[in-house]
C-alpha cells in the first residue's frame, strides 16, 4: 500500500520537471600505480573510456582525468636492479617491469613490499588530488575512480577524506585490504605483483590466457575480454547507482512526464490487485523501470516516447550483447534488480516472478515475437491521451 | 648550570649560538643534502640531446604511414623535451598531452582498436626512452607530476601540430 501511495505521489510530481531540472555531470578518474607512467596511464584511461562509450553509449562521461601517482625513488631503485639484470636484453623498463617483478628474487620482493605497502602510501601528500576532487564535487560532478595497483591506496585515502556519497571506486589489481564504499575489485589469480603483498584483497578473477605477471592495466586487465567487460560493467553500475541516488521517489525529485501517467496508473493497479503479469506485460514493466532509472541526469526524457522506444528496441535487437533493449542491458550487466530500482520493483517481482529474467538464454526461451507485438499493443493502450 | 664568565652577557651567548647554527646549516647541512640528492636521483644539469637519433627511430618505425609518423614525431618531441628537462615537467606535460591526443586521433581515423592504440602510445614512449639515462630522466619527469591531477588525452586531430623550427629532419 505504501508503495502505491509513493507512486501516486510520483505521478503528482510529474509536472515538477523543470523545477528540479539541473545538469548532473560525471567525471571518470584513473588513479594509476607506480609501474604506470604518464603515457601508460593516459593510454589506459583513454582506452577504458572509449570502450565504455562503445558499450554503454547512453552513459555520458563529461570529464576524464588522471590522479597521477608515482614514486621516483622506488622506481630509480628498481630501474637500477632492472638494468643490472637485463643489461644485454635491450628490453623496455616500463613494458617489462611487471614481468621483471615476477622474478623470484628476494631483493625485488623486498622493494615491492616496501613501496607497495599501505604504510608507505600513507606518507604521501594527497592534498592536490583531494582538492581537485573537491573542486569537481563543488561543480556538481559525480566522481567514479578506477584505481590500479598502488593507486588504490591513494583513492581509498582521498575518498575517506572527502567522505561523500558522490564518489565511487572500482579497484583493479589492488594491493589494499579494502575498497572504499565496498566497491568492486578485480585481481587476477596470476597477478604476480599483488601476490607479494600481504594483506591485499585475495585475487578473485582468472585470466583467460594466464601469463607470468598479469599485473598491467592495459596489457593484462584491459586486454582480457572478460575482465575488461567486468570493469566496464562496474563503471556502468557505479554510474547507474549514482542515477538511483539522483532519482529518489521523493516527489520533489521525481520527474516523469505527464504522458507517462497512464503507464504508472497501470502499474499501480497491478500492485494493488496483485495480479500476475503476462509475458508482454513483463516487457512493458521492464521498459517502465528502464525509463525510471535512465542515467541519473536531471532533464533526461522520462517520457512516453522513451518508454515506447525501450520496448521497440527489444523487437529490433537481434544479437546478444545489443544494449538498447532494457532486458538485454540488464542481463548484460548481470545486475540485480534491487540495486537499481525502488522497492516497488521487488514487490512487483514477488507478484510476477516470471518477469525476473536474468540470462539471455531465459529471455530467448521465454519471450517470443508475439509477446513483443502484444507489448507494443499494450503500450499503445496505455498512452494517456 | 655551566660557569659563565661575567664579561659575557646572555645576549652575546645567544648570538654566538645563532652564528654557529647558521654556519652549520650553510656549510654542512645544505651541501650534505645536495650531495644526498645527487646520489639518489639522476643528475639532470645538462640537456641530454639526441633528438636526431630519436627522430630516425620514429621515422623507421612508421615508414609507410606518413600521418602516424608525423603524429608520433610530435609526441616523441614532447617526450624528448621531457627527458631533456624533467624539471619543467608541468609545462612539457601539456605538449605531451597534445602529442598523445594527435596520435590517438590518427589511430582512430585509421580504425585501430582502442587497446592497440593505447599500446602504440607506449611504443612511441619506448622509442624515446630507450636507455638507462633517458629512463632515469623520464622517471624524474614522472616524479615531478606526482600527486597532481592530469588532463587525459583525447583522440583529437586538431591537436596535431608541425614540429617547431629546428626540430625537423
Amino acid at each position: 500500500m505504501k508503495s502505491v501511495v509513493v507512486i501516486l505521489l510520483m505521478i503528482s510530481a510529474t509536472f515538477k520537471v523543470s523545477a528540479n531540472c539541473g545538469e548532473k555531470k560525471t567525471a571518470l578518474f584513473f588513479a594509476n600505480g607506480m609501474f604506470n607512467d604518464r603515457v601508460g596511464a593516459s593510454g589506459g584511461l583513454w582506452a577504458l573510456s572509449k570502450e565504455f562509450g562503445q558499450k554503454f553509449p547512453n552513459d555520458k562521461i563529461d570529464v576524464l582525468a588522471i590522479a597521477f601517482n608515482t614514486d621516483e625513488k622506488a622506481l630509480l631503485q628498481l630501474n637500477q636492479v632492472f638494468e643490472q639484470k637485463t643489461k644485454d636484453l635491450g628490453v623496455s623498463f616500463w613494458k617489462s617491469v611487471t614481468k621483471f617483478l615476477s622474478m623470484p628474487d628476494e631483493n625485488i620482493k623486498k622493494i615491492i613490499q616496501i613501496y607497495l605497502s599501505e604504510q608507505k602510501a600513507r606518507d604521501k601528500d594527497l592534498s592536490i588530488q583531494i582538492s581537485s576532487y573537491e573542486n569537481f564535487l563543488k561543480q556538481g560532478f559525480k566522481i567514479i575512480t578506477v584505481s590500479h595497483s598502488q593507486g588504490n591506496f591513494y583513492t581509498n585515502f582521498s575518498f575517506e577524506s572527502l567522505n561523500t556519497d558522490q564518489t565511487q571506486m572500482i579497484s583493479v589489481a589492488t594491493p589494499a585490504s579494502s575498497v572504499y564504499g565496498d566497491g568492486p575489485y578485480f585481481t587476477f589469480k596470476t597477478d604476480a605483483v599483488i601476490a607479494y603483498i600481504p594483506g591485499a584483497l585475495p585475487p578473485n578473477r582468472t585470466k583467460t590466457s594466464p601469463g607470468i605477471a598479469d599485473h598491467e592495466f592495459i596489457k593484462h586487465y584491459l586486454f582480457d575480454e572478460p575482465a575488461r567487460n567486468e570493469i566496464l560493467s562496474a563503471i556502468n553500475l557505479a554510474y547507474a547507482q549514482q542515477a538511483a541516488e539522483a532519482q529518489s521517489l521523493n516527489p520533489k525529485d521525481a520527474y516523469f512526464n505527464s504522458d507517462m501517467n497512464g503507464v504508472l496508473k497501470w502499474f499501480v493497479k497491478h500492485l494493488e490487485k496483485k495480479s500476475k503479469f503476462s509475458n508482454s506485460e513483463c516487457l512493458a514493466a521492464e521498459a517502465l523501470f528502464s525509463v525510471f532509472a535512465l542515467h541519473g541526469r536531471n532533464c533526461e526524457k522520462r517520457d512516453f516516447a522513451t518508454f515506447a522506444e525501450a520496448i521497440s528496441d527489444c523487437k529490433t535487437s537481434s544479437s546478444e550483447g545489443e544494449t538498447a533493449c532494457p532486458y538485454y542491458r540488464g542481463m548484460d550487466l548481470g545486475r540485480p534488480y534491487e540495486a537499481y530500482y525502488p522497492s516497488e520493483v521487488s514487490e512487483h517481482l514477488s507478484i510476477s516472478p516470471n518477469c525476473k529474467i536474468t540470462t539471455y538464454k531465459e529471455f530467448k526461451e521465454q519471450m517470443g515475437s508475439a509477446d513483443l507485438l502484444a507489448s507494443i499493443k499494450l503500450l499503445e493502450s496505455l498512452k494517456e491521451k | 648550570m655551566p660557569y659563565i664568565p661575567s664579561k659575557l652577557n646572555a645576549g652575546k651567548i645567544k648570538l654566538s649560538y645563532v652564528a654557529l647554527g647558521t654556519f652549520f646549516i650553510l656549510a654542512v647541512f645544505f651541501p650534505f643534502m645536495f650531495l644526498m640528492d645527487r646520489q639518489s636521483l639522476p643528475i639532470i644539469d645538462a640537456q641530454l640531446g639526441g633528438w636526431e637519433d630519436v627522430q630516425s627511430k620514429i621515422s623507421a618505425q612508421y615508414p609507410n604511414n606518413e600521418e602516424l609518423k608525423n603524429a608520433a614525431l610530435q609526441m616523441g618531441f614532447a617526450l624528448q623535451r621531457a627527458v631533456d628537462d624533467p624539471r619543467s615537467a608541468q609545462t612539457i606535460d601539456a605538449e605531451l598531452n597534445d602529442g598523445m591526443s594527435c596520435v590517438l586521433g590518427v589511430l582512430v581515423k585509421q580504425k585501430i582498436s582502442n587497446i592497440e592504440a593505447a599500446k602504440v602510445l607506449e611504443d612511441i614512449r619506448d622509442l624515446v626512452v630507450f636507455n638507462s639515462e633517458r629512463q632515469q630522466r623520464y622517471i624524474r619527469f614522472n616524479g615531478k607530476l606526482n600527486g597532481t591531477v592530469l588532463t587525459a588525452p583525447n583522440d583529437d586531430l586538431k591537436k596535431c601540430k608541425p614540429l617547431p623550427n629546428g626540430a625537423t629532419e
